[in-house]
């Protein structure tokens, strides 16, 4: 960025500042631009200029513009040490605050020692260099809702109070895949048990196995292969269990978007998996297509009896599809 | 064209990721622990969760979601938790079309599709041939009413009808079936008017004030669609008799008599009354108590053009037999005082006192027992009030004039051979000149 423009987007800064102190009310707190400068300078740059280097004078404008004004004054005043702010934010957060640390809490005690932690760490009981506490609160740009930032901000200490407190246990257990080769052996057995279990064929074992592997490589390549968007998507709904409409929220789109979408990305992911299989593989087209169904019919076969212990993916097929 | 859902590549999905979750998951809270600055913070978190950021900004943020499961998780809970607008959805479904426009095609597009859906045609269709079937119905029943009224208006009175009529016994009508017996001596006369638009203008003409359609008339009970008059039938019997008729629109109404003291005597009509009423009729009838509302219900459409023209017939055989009945009075003379009221009505329409309709005679101003250039109509002649005296208006100086003087025996001689003279001595008092012929008359 060259120093003209470094210039003018600081003029722009500047302005945008003034403008946030009128519509949030400042003078009424005893605040003035200077006060306000550094926190919408920092959003300018951390938002929108890192990204875009080269926006607009306009761009800028309406960046600054579109910042939660009122609540960026309300902070600024608490950091500032005004108690008539600090009991207004209190007064009007306890709740959201609260709501969010039994959201990450196990129990109800737990979420209170969490809503206490969380306002000792607003309020910074450590000291920065200048002498001011070092609290939260600097960090709120304005950009979204001092509730969701709050929210925000019990969550990660909720995840690391959690973490600090839990084991790590790795359980060792077959991926689905090998057990999938393991029962496709069984399925020769009798039902009642009487008659030993014939012996498996093992080249017809081998070549699952092989082909299992060979898919499920590739599908973790074309998956691998989506834009971020659809990547988080595919995380969204088939990682966290996410229903369509949760997702949708997560992603900013509606249900019925974010359902088209998954197919679309079914059919690219498909495409993705047939060219490595076929490239890279030498499968055939023909023999690609069996394999895949075969891989997806013993997964859907297994799956009926893992699934019953997860209800909610059963219920999320039916959602999108219905 | 819009894809299908590919079971197989979800079937594909769902295990790889678990499998995936369940192998990575610990090295990945591992990495996160140690890695702590990659994370998005909470402001970075809160802003993409509630969709504040600029797009670039936001894929970027995608991304690491994509892989971090950590902040993809926190990111999720705060963004159900604001339960933020969804702003890009208008821009991924849009396309080239403004949110508005958006909105308008879809909507236009769904109350269509709603429309035509199967479920609204199955019950449109039952309901649209229930309209077709009615509409249809409404036609031909209208048809065949014009049809009924045509016959009715210009078929000719039923002699058979009027000379039932006639029969002073019995009266029998097509319409209600009902047997009515005239009844001159109870005295429970009754007199119904009922004009229709139509002949109501035919008779305006002829017929007195009272007939006309706008003046106040009883409510009849049994009507004629065309005819002149209607017939009375008034229920003597405590139980009412229905009665059967069609208006002045065509329409037939069936209406019950009821038995009222407040039917007026037959006294209140004075002969003289009916001298004024050339078109008006009156019947007196009595029915049988034996009369029910069924014999009305088994009234057939058939019957209903018969009965206007019974009506009709009556009417004429009613006006035929009045004028039989009054032998003091010619049936010509009728038409004649007819005659001379129009003639003697006034041009502003003022019309005569029941007085002198009673007399046969009018008068065009209510001060003419005193006042100079008043008129009176007597007996065919026109008077006007001078110096005291009725001088007909024919009268001039030049013509030869007899003077004569009532009660005297010359009177009583020229009475008997020019009764109009009598007549007209009788009803205008004091002097009276008139001119009868080509002579005038001095009565004194």
């Amino acid at each position: 960025m060259s120093l003209k423009v470094a210039a003018n987007v600081e003029q722009l800064t500047r302005e945008g500042a003034a403008r946030v102190l009128e519509r949030g009310g400042g003078a009424a707190r005893s605040l003035d631009t200077e006060a306000l400068l550094p926190r919408v300078r920092a959003s300018v740059n951390k938002y929108l200029l890192r990204d875009r280097p080269d926006a607009s004078a306009e761009v800028v404008r309406e960046f600054i513009d579109a910042l939660r004004a009122e609540e960026l004054v309300l902070v600024v005043a608490c950091e500032r040490g005004d108690e008539a702010a600090w009991r207004e934010l209190m007064e009007g957060y306890r709740a959201t605050v609260m709501s969010a640390a039994r959201a990450a809490s196990a129990g109800e005690s737990e979420a209170e020692e969490l809503a206490q932690s969380v306002w000792a760490e607003l309020y910074g009981l450590r000291t920065r260099a200048d002498g001011a506490p070092a609290g939260k609160l600097a960090y709120y740009s304005g950009c979204g809702s001092l509730g969701g930032w709050l929210r925000a901000v019990v969550g990660q200490l909720g995840v690391d109070r959690h973490r600090r407190t839990s084991r790590l246990v790795q359980t060792e257990e077959a991926t689905d895949f090998d057990r999938l080769v393991g029962d496709d052996a069984a399925t020769t057995a009798r039902a009642d048990g009487f008659m030993p279990r014939a012996a498996p064929d093992p080249e017809r074992a081998l070549a699952q196995r092989e082909a299992t592997e060979s898919v499920q490589a590739a599908l973790a390549r074309a998956v691998a292969g989506l834009d971020a968007e659809d990547r988080l998507l595919v995380k969204l709904y088939y990682l966290d269990g996410l229903r369509l409409k949760e997702a949708g929220a997560v992603l900013g789109v509606h249900e019925a978007t974010a359902s088209r979408r998954l197919t679309r990305i079914h059919t690219e992911i498909r495409r993705r998996v047939e060219e490595i299989l076929v490239e890279e593989r030498g499968w055939t087209r023909e023999e690609t297509a069996t394999r895949l169904a075969e891989v997806a019919a013993r997964l859907d076969t297994d799956l009926s009896s893992l699934l019953t212990a997860e209800a909610s993916a059963g219920d999320k097929r039916g959602e999108v599809f219905e | 064209m819009k894809s299908e859902f590919d079971k197989e590549i979800d079937a594909l999905l769902r295990r790889a990721t678990r499998d995936t979750a369940r192998r990575e998951d610990p090295l990945r809270a591992a990495v996160s622990v140690e890695d702590a600055t990659a994370h998005l913070d909470a402001d970075e978190l809160s802003a993409y969760a509630e969709n504040a950021l600029p797009q670039t900004t936001r894929t970027r943020y995608m991304a690491h979601l994509a892989d971090c499961d950590r902040c993809r998780r926190l990111a999720t809970s705060i963004a159900l938790a604001s339960n933020v607008a969804l702003k890009s959805d208008e821009k991924t479904d849009a396309h080239a079309l403004a949110p508005s426009e958006t909105a308008a095609a879809s909507g236009w597009r769904a109350r269509l599709a709603a429309l035509f859906a199967p479920r609204t045609l199955g019950y449109a269709l039952p309901v649209l041939a229930v309209c077709i079937v009615a509409f249809i119905a409404f036609i031909a029943l209208r048809d065949s009413r014009d049809g009924e009224t045509q016959l009715a208006k210009h078929e000719p009175a039923n002699p058979n009808a009027a000379a039932q009529i006639n029969a002073p016994a019995e009266v029998t009508t097509n319409t209600t079936t009902t047997t009515a017996t005239t009844n001159t001596t109870d005295g429970t006369l009754n007199t119904n008017t009922n004009t229709a638009v139509s002949s109501a203008r035919q008779t305006s003409a002829d017929a007195p004030p009272e007939s006309r359609p706008d003046a106040p008339a009883p409510k009849p009970e049994l009507s004629g669609g065309t005819a002149d008059v209607s017939t009375v039938t008034v229920p003597a019997a405590p139980v009412a008799a229905p009665t059967v008729g069609q208006d002045a629109r065509g329409e037939f109404r069936v209406e019950f008599a009821r038995p009222s003291p407040s039917v007026p005597p037959a006294t209140h009509m004075e002969p003289g009354a009916l001298r004024g009423r050339a078109n008006t009729t009156t019947t007196t009838a009595t029915t049988g108590n034996t009369q029910n509302r069924s014999d009305v219900t088994e009234h057939r459409s058939d019957d209903r053009a018969d009965a206007v023209a019974a009506a009709r017939a009556r009417n004429e055989a009613s006006r035929q037999e009045m004028s039989k009945r009054r032998g003091d009075v010619a049936g010509d003379e009728v038409e004649e005082r007819g005659q001379a009221m129009r003639r003697e009505r006034a041009p502003d329409g003022s019309r005569s006192s029941p007085r002198a309709r009673r007399s046969g005679s009018t008068e065009s101003s209510p001060e003419d027992a005193s006042g100079t250039g008043a008129t009176r109509s007597v007996g065919g002649h026109r008077f006007r009030r001078q110096d005291g005296a009725w001088v007909d208006v024919r009268y001039n100086e030049g013509m030869s004039t007899t003077n004569i003087r009532r009660g005297t025996e010359q009177f009583r001689a020229l009475a008997a051979d020019l009764p109009e003279l009598e007549r007209i001595a009788s009803q205008l008092n004091g002097e009276v000149i008139v001119v009868i012929g080509n002579r005038a008359y001095r009565i004194r």
